[in-house]
């Protein structure tokens, strides 16, 4: 009896304790995006070497590669070049941008052909990237700020038990209306992305694949892939050559030295 | 005579039949229904297709490119918003751009929609030195100041990707193209887009002081669809009424007329339910499938009940009526309903399956109705109670009537001959001129809406027929070759050129455009870039700088090895588009690289092959069936010259109405190719019946040919009348439908079958009179020199 009435006593303390930490779901969703975005952060640069697979109804692949080099920015977005290898014709290319926790990232692109770098202004960054499945939006810096969150449940991925997050854009000209982030529990990352349209139908889903531990403490994937459920289209991107924090050089990231670059 | 003796051992072999199933007629009828309305149960599966490639036929070069096109490119079918002001006038003002924005958002929300395209949403390129804006032209209410109006006013009408697409050339109308990709997983999903859509422009409508109107390729596909249900739920009650009436005054028996009713609905009911079960779609064309039917099935049941009154009126028992009856009919009906199955089968002579399935179902219902008619027709004659008293002389006055008949063809039948003789000449020669072409818009009634919002958008907007094209290059990123856009921009030039084009897209203009950008929005640079790499990387940049779906993808395949080339029509026939394919087809062949060929196809070009090839099929189908029917009927008749005989009255009826109708229209489509099949069967039957009963008073009662002729009046000639008034009643109710290709094949069937009336009651007689005239000389001579007091 005294046992009983102890566990009570226990019982509820846990229950009022839980209580006072209680979260919404909304407060649960953003504190997951918090901790992923603290967790990868502190990396400082990064080289990359990417192969883009895009393939086609019909099942026709196309590839480009390109070439990333990254800066991270406290405080604000990060500064990313993209170095246009394949294909031939826009080998050379090299587009620079700032992406910002909010509104518009600044954008310029070098133009071997022209010998001139252009400065494109454009809130669209909603569009395929190169023709791909994948937009630019997916691509560019994932920041905290960029979407509201909302907690909808734990489940199991593939095995492994994950926190599903639903986060809404908000950037006006997104092209979508939610997204939905399974993020693994354990290492809060995302294994899978589904992305709704403005009609609130699936869009495309995006497979996170061979997650690798870089400098000890960064996830990196291998592979990225974005199939498209309305097109019937799917674009994988490849990950090698990963170099994190190794140094790179600061003057890169300046417009007017674009077209030295290699 | 051999004959003879056949005729007698099968009527006593139906006698036999006839007595069984009067033994067991509780079980017979019980059976017989209960299968029927098993088999409707299938009625619940029938489903409307909307899906416009079920109307494609076998394939072909034109449907081999559109499958590329559409592997290759984003797809492009959609439905068009047109937005006009109420008060008319310019649509550069800012309520009638407040609307446009209000449509583009909401239009991205419609079910399947993957494009939407708008003057608000249109990507305008400027640049400002070195600095290269690409921008919404309009994005907010905000931006709708006069100074800026007519910045977008300025932009929209000089734009060539714009210009009699999104906006029309006066700036008076405007419009917002919404692509839509259908998963194709239910047939559900046109409608659901499209009730999407006008709850939309119902909203826009009471919003902004704009008229909208809906159209595009979309919009036809779900018209097809929703006027073959309408066509169902309002003509068949008509059908029925007509129905119900003829047969009234036919029979003046409440009895009779629900017999043959019953027979009627259930064959119609049956056929549906084996249509639901075996899973076959309806459309447009095969939604008329039950109204021929009924038509049909009426008319074995009318022969059936006929011979049965004319024999108790003789004085006949029931059982005896049925069997005389049934022994009478049941070569003739079994006859008829096979040559009916022959002409309908040979539909499948169409190109396009929508019309085998018309045929192949009216088929599978005039076989069920001949089922019901020979097993539970002659039960209901025994079990329902009647009324019919003796009747000794012909007091009809129908009677008197086939009398009178019989006597003027006896005496006049050469004149009738001639008379006839010209009578064809006179409507064989305007079927010279008979033109074979349409327009699908005038598929529909001016009654529907479809047709009046289509007709206007056509006249103010942009057309809803298109050519496209897809052009190779070299190979992948060939596209940015000058040689290349050079002559694709030559192409477009060309098609820019004709009368009845409205806009021709290409990436050409693209290209030109951002060569001009980024030369600081020099005009001079508004030219295809020499430079293949340049052109590369404007692309790359231009890509780069799209929003969510407007990309490239509709225009530009996957490596950039080829384009797409979109020549958009005017309110062209579909002769007129088949041609305006045909010259760019030529011009690239005289004009541009091997590797640059293309065939003009997409959805509108298909239909427009298809409407030739369906009249090329069925041309072969009618002659095959009229050789087929033919045959069957030399095997009945036994008889080469009776056979020979029969065949003319068949090929005349079609010859008046198809000169008619060229003297009513001038001008066909696809129903002219349908007509001869959809009446062959049902005029062979008439023939039939009529030369069966002629050769009967020949063979069993002994009759000189003018007797013969008189008995077969006599016994066959109400039957055949009111069978030939049902059917055209039947078709003239068709001619209700607000679908032309059905309300035509209506009327055109209806011109057959009245002309297969007077042929078959007054020019077979006058012609079998003719043939056996010498026979009849002989009858007379007899007659002649018999003694009067024998």
């Amino acid at each position: 009896m005294r046992n009983l009435t102890k566990q009570l006593a226990v019982t509820s303390l846990l229950l009022s304790s839980t209580l006072t930490f209680a979260q919404t779901d909304e407060e649960k969703g953003q504190r997951l995006a918090q901790l992923a975005d603290k967790i990868n952060s502190g990396w400082v640069d990064q080289t990359v070497d990417i192969t883009m697979t895009l393939q086609n109804k019909a099942g026709e692949k196309n590839i480009r590669k390109v070439r990333n080099e990254a800066l991270e920015v406290e405080g604000d977005g990060d500064k990313s070049i993209v170095v246009f290898d394949t294909p031939y014709d826009v080998k050379g290319t090299v587009m620079l941008s700032f992406s910002h926790k909010v509104g518009d990232d600044d954008q310029w692109l070098y133009l071997p052909a022209l010998k001139r770098v252009k400065r494109i202004s454009s809130s669209n960054k909603s569009g395929p990237f190169m023709g791909s499945d994948f937009a630019y939006e997916d691509m560019s810096s994932q920041e905290v700020e960029k979407y509201t969150y909302r907690f909808i449940r734990e489940d199991k991925f593939k095995g492994q038990a994950v926190n599903v997050v639903e986060r809404i854009p908000v950037y006006d000209n997104s092209g979508y209306s939610k997204q939905l982030v399974w993020l693994d529990e354990k290492r809060t990352i995302p294994l899978q992305i589904e992305y709704f349209d403005r009609k609130g139908s699936a869009l495309k889903t995006q497979h996170f694949k061979g997650y690798k531990l870089h400098n000890q403490r960064f996830w990196r994937v291998d592979d990225l892939t974005m199939i498209n459920h309305q097109k019937g289209t799917q674009t994988t991107i490849s990950f090698e050559n990963y170099s994190i924090n190794q140094g790179v050089r600061l003057t890169n990231f300046a417009q007017a030295n674009l077209s030295r670059i290699r | 005579m051999n004959t003879e003796n056949q005729t007698v051992s099968q009527s006593s072999k139906m006698k036999n039949f006839v007595g069984l199933l009067i033994r067991f007629r509780y079980l017979v009828t019980l059976i017989v229904i209960a299968i029927c309305i098993a088999t409707s149960l299938g009625q619940s599966r029938v489903g409307f297709s909307s899906d416009y490639r079920y109307y494609f036929g076998s394939p072909s070069p034109v449907i081999a490119a559109m499958d590329e096109l559409e592997s290759d490119y984003a797809l492009s079918d959609s439905i068009y918003i047109a937005i006009s002001p109420k008060s008319g006038g310019s649509v550069f003002n800012k309520a009638v751009l407040s609307a446009v924005i209000h449509a583009t958002e909401e239009a991205w929300k419609i079910p399947h929609a993957t494009r939407v395209d708008s003057l608000s949403n249109y990507q305008n390129t400027v640049a400002n030195g070195d600095d290269l804006t690409v921008a919404h032209l309009f994005k907010s209410e905000s931006e709708l100041f006069s100074s800026n109006i007519d910045y977008i006013r300025q932009v929209a009408l000089s734009e060539p990707m714009l210009e009699n697409r999104i906006v029309s050339q006066n700036g008076e109308h405007t419009g917002v193209n919404v692509v839509l990709t259908l998963p194709g997983k239910s047939p559900m999903e046109t409608s659901e887009s499209v009730t999407a859509i006008r709850e939309l422009a119902k909203l826009l409508e009471s919003q902004y002081p704009v008229e909208v109107r809906l159209s595009g390729v979309h919009m036809l596909n779900h018209a097809f669809a929703e006027i073959g249900m309408q066509d169902i739920v309002n003509i068949m009650p008509v059908m029925y009424m007509v129905m119900l009436v003829i047969l009234f005054v036919l029979f003046r028996s409440v009895f009779q007329v629900l017999m043959t009713v019953a027979i009627v609905h259930l064959s119609t009911i049956t056929t549906m339910g084996i249509v639901g079960w075996l899973g076959i779609p309806l459309t447009a064309p095969s939604s008329i499938a039950p109204t021929i039917i009924l038509t049909l099935a009426v008319a074995d049941s009318v022969h059936i009940i006929m011979s049965f009154v004319i024999a108790k009126r003789r004085g006949a028992s029931n059982a005896e009526a049925i069997k005389e009856s049934m022994s009478v009919n049941f070569l003739p009906i079994l006859l008829t309903s096979l040559t009916t199955i022959i002409g309908f089968v040979a539909l499948n002579f169409a190109d396009a399956p929508p019309y085998h399935d018309l045929g192949n179902i009216t088929a599978i219902g005039v076989f069920i109705a001949f089922i019901l008619s020979v097993t539970l027709l002659p039960c209901l004659l025994y079990i329902l109670p009647n009324w019919i008293k003796v009747k000794e002389n012909d007091t009809k006055f129908s009677d008197k009537l086939w009398a009178q008949l019989s006597l003027f063809i006896e005496r006049k039948y050469k004149t009738v001959i001639i008379v006839f003789s010209l009578l064809t000449i006179a409507f064989a020669i305007p079927t010279e001129n008979l033109k074979l072409d349409d327009r699908w818009v005038e598929y529909f009634s001016q009654k529907t809406q479809f047709r009046n919002d289509a007709d206007f958008v056509q006249k103010n907007v942009t057309g809803l027929y298109s050519i496209e094209f897809n052009i190779q290059s070299l190979g992948p990123q060939g596209i940015s070759r000058a040689e290349y856009l050079n002559t694709l921009d030559d192409f477009a030039k060309y098609y820019r050129g004709f009368d009845n084009v409205y806009n021709v897209s290409a990436i050409t203009d693209t290209m030109k455009r951002l060569n001009k950008n980024l030369h600081g929005d020099d005009p001079e640079f508004y030219r295809i870039p020499e430079d293949k790499a340049l052109a590369a990387q404007y692309l790359l940049l231009y890509e780069m700088s799209l929003p969510y779906g407007l990309d490239l993808t509709n225009q530009v395949n996957l490596d950039k090895s080829s384009s797409k080339i979109v020549i958009t029509m005017k309110d062209v026939s579909t002769n007129e588009l088949r041609e305006a394919a045909a010259k760019g087809e030529a011009w690239l062949q005289t004009n541009a690289p091997e590797y640059m060929q293309a065939i003009g196809s997409g959805a509108t070009v298909i239909f427009a092959h298809q409407s030739e090839v369906n009249i090329q099929g069925m041309v072969t189908g009618t002659l095959l069936s009229l050789i087929m029917i033919c045959i069957v009927v030399f095997i009945s008749m036994r008889n080469i010259k009776y056979g020979l005989i029969s065949v003319l009255p068949n090929v005349l009826p079609a010859v008046f109405a198809f000169g008619a109708w060229t003297l009513l229209k001038g001008q066909a489509g696809m129903e002219v190719s349908i007509v001869v099949s959809a009446t062959l069967g049902v005029i062979v039957d008439n023939c039939v019946h009529f030369m069966n009963k002629y050769l009967r008073g020949k063979e069993v009662y002994n009759l000189a040919p003018a007797e013969a002729i008189k008995y077969a009046y006599q016994n066959v000639g109400n039957a055949l009348l009111f069978t030939s008034i049902t059917l055209i009643a039947g078709y003239t109710v068709l001619t209700m439908s607000s679908f032309s290709l059905n309300s035509s094949l209506g009327l055109m069937s209806a011109l057959t079958v009245v002309a297969a009336l007077l042929v078959i009651n007054i020019l077979l007689p006058s012609i079998i009179l003719f043939v056996d005239r010498a026979e009849q000389r002989v009858a007379d001579e007899r007659l002649a020199n018999t003694p009067l007091a024998s």
